[in-house]
């Protein structure tokens, strides 16, 4: 009889540690997004944030950039991912693009992507016969871009079973869309190495 | 006596105002950093942009060292939100030379911060 008192509470007391151990869930808090993150060897914020910064001030000291009188016209063209993994190269290029506005010394025309988007407002606004005429955004008044900003991301990749080691260049141009000149260009590499 | 407290007083202000604050001082520690050491720190304006290129040596084994730069503007106010931390590699007894470049014009000043990350 002892022997089974015994028995019902400890039982008692495993299910109660279980209960609570189910009930707490898992442990969420906020960490610093400027952090360098090293989970594994694939590309990451870090790897983002490094790539951004040094295009973004890189482009800032150009000439191009530097040496006109006002922020010059640019648009985003295509940065191509020819590694072997999925990276979403346009959060790359929206990164480049957000820095650059911030500093004031360069303007951003539509790019390509997002045509579509002005000119199915430039139609509303001028086709629907809703708006006031005065207060209409007049068609063939947009403004070309003197600079498109293109480049490419590209990995290599060597493993072993116990290393992985993987290199990223990532390459950016300024190119002049009326004379077709490259005006500026840069590189980041970056080189990680995961070991077991 | 009036007169020269008066010449004390002016000459310790200009001195304030003249003193550029040293390598220390413009260095931030966080974490166990003691092991790097700055040993040259400089800056210029580079097509209007502020530049500055730090040296860092490396006296340990222990490499593991991300840094990044706070730029400051005319009125000691940051220019822009806070720099990610970059990953810097650097062997036992390495130096390696770190260019940062300021993300406005605005830019007047520089501290250069140093972490460690696990």
């Amino acid at each position: 009889m002892k022997l089974h008192t015994k028995t019902i509470q400890f039982s008692a007391f495993c299910f109660s540690a279980i209960l609570l151990a189910a009930c707490s869930g898992p442990q969420v808090r906020y960490g610093d997004a400027k952090e360098v993150e090293t989970v594994n060897a694939n590309y990451g914020s870090t790897d983002l944030q490094m790539i951004a910064e040094a295009m973004t001030r890189s482009l800032l000291q150009s000439k191009a950039i530097s040496g006109s009188k006002d922020a010059p016209i640019v648009t985003l063209a295509d940065v191509k991912n020819k590694t072997s993994e999925y990276i979403d190269t346009r959060v790359i290029t929206d990164k480049i693009r957000t820095q650059l506005v911030k500093s004031g010394q360069v303007r951003f025309a539509v790019s390509v992507s997002e045509m579509q988007n002005q000119t199915d407002e430039l139609k509303r606004q001028n086709q629907s016969g809703l708006y006031k005429n005065s207060t209409i955004a007049k068609t063939g008044n947009m403004q070309g871009a003197q600079y498109r900003i293109e480049g490419s991301i590209a990995s290599i990749v060597k493993t072993n079973k116990d290393v992985k080691d993987v290199y990223y260049v990532f390459n950016l141009n300024l190119i002049n869309n009326e004379s077709g000149l490259l005006e500026w260009a840069d590189e980041k590499e970056i080189r990680k190495t995961a070991t077991r | 006596m009036n007169k020269y407290l008066v010449i004390l007083l002016t000459s310790l202000t200009l001195f304030a105002c003249s003193s550029t604050p040293s390598m220390k001082e413009m260095t931030v520690r966080m974490g166990d950093t003691d092991s790097i050491q700055i040993t040259d720190m400089r800056s210029l304006m580079r097509n209007g942009v502020l530049t500055a290129q730090v040296t860092i040596q490396n006296d340990s084994k222990s490499n593991l060292v991300a840094y990044r730069f706070k730029w400051i503007g005319k009125n000691g106010m940051t220019v822009t939100d806070e720099e990610a931390w970059k990953p810097v590699t650097i062997g036992k007894g390495q130096s390696t030379v770190i260019m940062g470049i300021a993300p406005t014009p605005d830019a007047t000043d520089f501290r250069f911060e140093l972490n460690q990350y696990k």
